[in-house]
């Protein structure tokens, strides 16, 4: 189930919306690719315009781990916070910037953060909408990592 | 961006319900406030010597203004820790 879909039975769950508008708004969903959410016929009609929550960017990052003894850690983290980590990295002095990367590279990772654009970011953030890990252990644990 | 105001604290053992704590983290920002102020003031000085020496790099002072937004984008950030022990909960707001 995408995101977008889950956002919508959600609210549809919680009362936002009836089920007249959750129908319209899947319906919007499925011709997103066909039209423009805004020209899709009805959906005016909706209180509140669905094309924001369509065309939302993610907004957080959520990290849910159930362990095998019963500890649970949930954590939700704004992608503001990426965002801002991913504006600041193109601002490192350069000799500081060289560190990183050699540091990162000795880890196994080989990223160079000066190739990070601003412009990037939100295709970066967007690409994670539809992100979603799930990992089941073999004595029962589960991680579940997903942007929403 | 504002750094977060407020810290939501609840360290509780699971059989026992406590009720958590709103740390004023906006009294925190208001005492570093002048020391904030000093170091932005440095830097624009160091960015203002090295743009005349014709340095390659003189962005301090962005650098330190786009550290301050990275705390502002704390703000919602949610922990919730639960295990035989200890159950943490955690909110920046």
């Amino acid at each position: 189930m995408s995101e977008d879909r889950a956002r919508i039975l959600n609210m549809l769950a919680e009362g936002k919306i009836n089920a007249e508008e959750a129908e319209r708004l899947l319906d919007a969903l499925d011709a997103r690719t066909a039209a423009p959410a805004a020209t899709v016929p009805g959906l005016s009609a909706i209180k509140g315009d669905p094309a924001p929550l369509i065309n939302a960017l993610p907004k957080f990052l959520h990290v849910k781990v159930d362990g095998d003894e019963g500890e649970k850690v949930d954590v939700k983290i704004p992608l503001a916070l990426v965002r801002s980590g991913l504006k600041l990295t193109s601002l490192i002095p350069p000799q500081a910037m060289e560190q990183l990367n050699s540091q990162m590279a000795e880890s196994g990772m080989s990223i160079d953060f000066n190739n990070f654009k601003p412009e990037d970011i939100d295709e970066l953030i967007e690409a994670l909408r539809e992100m979603e890990v799930n990992v089941d252990g073999s004595n029962g644990e589960r991680v579940r990592v997903y942007a929403e | 961006m504002f750094p977060p105001m407020l810290l939501y604290l609840r360290i509780a053992a699971p059989d026992r319900s406590r009720a958590g704590i709103w740390l004023p983290l906006f009294l925190v920002w208001l005492l570093l406030l002048p020391l904030v102020v000093l170091v932005l003031v440095l830097a624009l000085v160091a960015d203002i010597v090295l743009f005349v020496l014709g340095q390659k790099y003189h962005h301090y002072t962005l650098l330190l203004l786009r550290a301050f937004g990275l705390l502002g984008a704390t703000r919602g950030m949610i922990v919730h820790i639960t295990s035989d022990k200890t159950n943490v909960d955690m909110e920046l707001v």
